[in-house]
């Protein structure tokens, strides 16, 4: 039900600046993601917006309102952890009554609503369990209804499904999403996986030591990455970079990788735009890369098979061209020996070109 | 800054509570209710005879009495102050044979309950000797009266001409320490893993060799907090002392009672000597404070 | 070739009046100078644990009566707690009352007053030195989750660290109760037990029996008894520790 709005955040400690002039809005009702590798300053980001960081410098608003020198309480936003941090002391009921008690509510409203919260999450029969003896699954659950039953105008969630076991984890990925559009509540989700930020949000925000990288739809970020980091670490298997230079040959352009050259003319003019030089990344998505026996075209490429993995729908294949490796997707019955020799042809309107020097996509 | 250090400083930004103002009132009276018996003392320790014990108390005395520290070294004598009886005079010798002996008894019982410590503690730890029982047993040592242990050892110390001998005293203070070295050192041992020792075995290491060539030294910084907490025990103790002790052994907790008559109490140079006699511990106290202060954050950012 | 004799040793000394005396007068100190030197620990770790500075300075400071030599802290306040002495000076002061002549350590309840403030000031740095390093090696997690839940500084100490603390609190207090029946030097050098036995305690009592008068079958059988005690006391309190350990 809030606007987040963060302006140029910054965290510093010492000489290590966690958090880098990271600007943001995040719109009401949204599921928004914050995506990176350990230590890329999401969870320092997401304990700023909560207060219990507070930033060197930049601000943060709730709905225009500048929030930046309130107390968590006075945010009033809910906060799952990683680690769920329930009140190992207490019983069920208890963790999730303790918000409630503290805003003093009567002892028949309280119980109330966390019975309400408790039959919504499916909750209720462990409603007076102790802690120490639950699952982890239950546990994630307690939290979860803990933080909703304060009706928090913003929620914000630490990788709170990572301690789950897989099967769970998707099944709770759709139940916080489903949650999330019923209630129509404002969700700050950080994570690693980007299968699951893919997955879940309207829109994921890229970050990289400190950095915004790429803030956009799912859609957006997978189809168009503005930045190398994100091209490599979105989608599954990752995106293949092959080192090449850009060269022009009469009224043709290629990328020349040495070994082969994809024939880039129609793009000549945006990359001659773009480029700071002409050294260049080809950046191709195993899914947009087709593998033969034998050559199609005299532009397809000769790799050699290293090995593959049947993974059911389909096989991933991994494969030599000239010093790189780079994988591809094939079919279910694909079958090679190592050291085999396929040609694979790439599908030009997928292709990345990156600016090697800059990491930023230029196509 | 590594990532380990930013999680640190993280945390103790999270959990970070102003101290509000009375708190400083309240820590400001706690500090001077800490320091003030020790203040007492010190000044005491310095009192010109007069001052000893005048109505009203001086606090703080009008000249620097050294001499009540150095005539300890030469041994006096005093009569007392302004006493009818004034043929009464209190003598005492040098307080440096008791110096002496003190510190032959710490620094003795010290080695020897960390020596057997050690042994037992390896044993326990690495071979299970004694299983379940035998740590609680030891442990049990801790848990009656010294009194109550005392009476089968002076039984025994008189049979076996142990009384007031360096030997008995310093074995009886190894006895009782032994339970803190014992558990204090097999809780360092625990922390090293097993797989140290055991692939310096298959290169032929003895398990004895393994023991003190291989985890001995990762623990070197433990065993030495438990040499010193066990060494201020020793220094301080004084119902062993009274009691297997006579005339050729004096500690110094026991020379201490031998500045006080019916008459009068030498408060000045007793007040020295208590003085002398805590120093070293203030010493070894604050060393094995820094070691125990090195798992307790005071907080890693500067401000 | 000396004939044991079980029963009547036990027996005997548990109908003497004297004994069973200074076993309620230990039980009275240990639990009045534990109770107190916990909550006082308690209360300054605490505030030692928030910010200010000067804080390693203070911290230092706490620790210091901890490794002062038990008989020199029942020397100096023998000394303190003497007629005319600074407490009676500063009480004195305070109140307008005359308290000049108050001679603490010869009546029966003002030297037991005086015995339970040096064990205070002797042992509360233990309390402190445990509670403190509770405090600060709490996980992060929980606290904030309460933060954000809306409790203030103190409903999170009451509500969340306290209960945290449980097995840590146990542990120290049983271990300081045991150390505190043992005491010894600081009342030896004190008031010896006396006025008549008024402050004589189990440990005292045994001193005397065994080796002052030299009845030592009786301070043996004392002992015994004590030891007992001791044992019973340790396992009811650590049980339910190391049961929450198995989970």
């Amino acid at each position: 039900m809030t606007e987040i709005s963060l302006e140029k955040l910054r965290k510093e400690y010492g000489g290590l600046t966690a958090v880098n002039d990271l600007s943001l809005k995040i719109e009401d009702k949204t599921l928004v993601s914050l995506l990176g590798p350990s230590g890329c300053g999401k969870t320092t980001t997401l304990k700023m917006i909560a207060g219990l960081l507070r930033p060197t410098s930049g601000r943060i608003c709730f709905d225009g309102n500048d929030v930046t020198a309130l107390s968590p309480k006075e945010r009033r936003i809910g906060l799952v952890f990683q680690d769920y941090a329930i009140f190992t002391h207490m019983t069920a009921y208890e963790n999730i009554a303790y918000g409630l008690k503290i805003r003093k509510l009567s002892r028949a409203d309280l119980d109330r609503e966390v019975r309400d919260i408790a039959k919504l999450l499916r909750i209720s029969e462990i409603l007076d369990k102790r802690t120490l003896r639950m699952t982890q699954r239950e546990l994630q659950t307690v939290a979860l209804a803990r933080t909703l039953v304060t009706k928090p105008s913003i929620l914000l969630l630490d990788e709170p499904l990572s301690n789950l076991d897989a099967a769970f984890r998707v099944r709770m990925r759709a139940e916080l999403r489903r949650l999330q559009m019923e209630i129509q509540q404002t969700l700050v989700y950080v994570t690693h996986d980007q299968i699951e930020a893919m997955a879940m949000s309207d829109k994921v925000a890229v970050m990289s030591k400190g950095v915004l990288q790429q803030f956009g739809t799912p859609d957006e970020i997978y189809k168009k990455p503005e930045k190398k980091f994100v091209a490599g670490f979105i989608g599954t298997p990752p995106m293949n970079f092959i080192e090449c230079t850009f060269r022009e040959d009469g009224d043709k352009a290629y990328l020349d990788q040495g070994t082969f050259r994809v024939d880039v003319t129609n793009l000549r003019s945006i990359i001659e735009r773009n480029a700071t030089g002409s050294e260049m990344i080809l950046g191709v998505r195993p899914e947009d890369i087709a593998v033969h026996e034998r050559a199609p075209t005299k532009d397809a490429v000769e790799v050699s098979i290293d090995s593959y993995e049947p993974m059911g729908s389909e096989s991933i294949v991994y494969a030599r061209l000239g010093s790189h490796f780079i994988r591809f997707l094939a079919s279910p019955t694909f079958g090679a020996e190592p050291n085999e020799k396929r040609y694979i042809t790439f599908d030009i309107d997928g292709i990345h070109v990156i600016d090697k020097k800059t990491e930023t996509c230029i196509v | 800054m590594s990532r380990s250090e930013r999680e640190i400083a993280e945390k103790a930004e999270v959990l970070e509570e102003k101290l509000a103002k009375h708190g400083y009132v309240i820590l400001a009276l706690a500090v001077v209710f800490t320091l003030f018996p020790l203040f007492w003392l010190f000044m005491t320790s310095l009192k010109p005879l007069g001052e000893w014990a005048s109505r009203p108390p001086i606090w703080i005395p009008s000249s620097l009495e050294f001499k009540n520290y150095w005539i300890l070294f030469t041994g006096g004598n005093y009569s007392p102050q302004g006493g009818s009886q004034s043929s009464m005079i209190l003598t005492f010798t040098s307080v440096t044979p008791a110096l002496i002996d003190s510190a032959i008894c710490t620094a003795g019982g010290t080695i020897l309950s960390i020596v057997v410590g050690l042994l037992a503690a390896f044993g326990i730890a690495r071979h299970k000797i004694g299983g379940n029982f035998l740590p609680l047993f030891v442990l049990s040592a801790r848990m009656i009266p010294p009194v109550t242990a005392l009476i089968p050892i002076i039984i025994l110390y008189s049979t076996l001409h142990l009384i007031d001998t360096h030997v008995g005293i310093v074995m009886a203070y190894a006895v009782f320490t032994l339970p803190y070295s014992v558990w204090m050192i097999r809780s360092f041992i625990d922390e090293i893993p097993t797989q140290l020792e055991e692939s310096a075995m298959v290169d032929g290491l003895s398990p004895l060799a393994a023991h003190f060539k291989v985890t001995l030294p990762l623990i070197r910084g433990g065993v030495m907090a438990t040499a010193l907490f066990i060494a201020v025990l020793n220094w301080s103790e004084f119902l062993l002392a009274l009691t297997l002790t006579h005339e050729a052994i004096i500690t110094v907790p026991v020379k201490l009672t031998y500045f006080v008559a019916s008459v009068a109490v030498l408060y000045g140079p007793q007040s020295a000597l208590g003085i002398i006699a805590i120093v070293p511990l203030i010493v070894f106290g604050y060393t094995i404070q820094r070691y125990l202060a090195r798992g307790l954050t005071f907080g890693a950012v500067k401000r | 070739m000396a004939k044991f004799d079980f029963g009547s040793g036990f027996l005997t000394i548990l109908q003497d009046s004297r004994f069973l005396m200074a076993l309620g007068r230990t039980a009275m100190f240990v639990g009045l100078a534990v109770a107190a030197e916990f909550l006082i620990g308690l209360y300054l770790a605490n505030l030692v644990s928030k910010s200010f500075r000067g804080k390693k300075v203070v911290f230092s400071v706490f620790l210091l009566p901890m490794f002062v030599m038990p008989l020199i802290v029942g020397y100096t306040f023998w000394m303190i707690f003497q007629p005319s002495g600074p407490i009676d000076h500063v009480l004195t002061l305070a109140t307008g009352i005359d308290f000049m002549s108050t001679f603490w350590l010869s009546n029966g309840i003002l030297a037991w007053i005086a015995l339970i403030a040096t064990d205070i000031w002797h042992w509360t740095p233990f309390m402190f030195l445990i509670l403190y390093s509770g405090l600060v090696s709490l996980p992060e997690n929980p606290i904030s989750a309460a933060k954000v839940l809306g409790a203030s500084n103190w409903q999170i100490f009451k509500d969340i660290k306290i209960p945290m603390l449980r097995n840590i609190i146990i542990i120290a207090l049983v271990i300081r109760a045991m150390e505190a029946m043992k005491l010894f030097d600081e009342l030896y050098l004190m008031t010896g037990g006396g006025p008549g036995f008024d402050t004589e305690t189990i440990s005292m009592y045994t001193f005397t029996t065994a080796i002052t008068t030299a009845r030592i079958g009786y301070g043996s059988t004392a002992a015994i008894i004590v030891l007992l005690i001791s044992l019973v006391l340790i396992i009811t309190a650590v049980r339910p520790v190391l049961l929450v350990r198995e989970k």
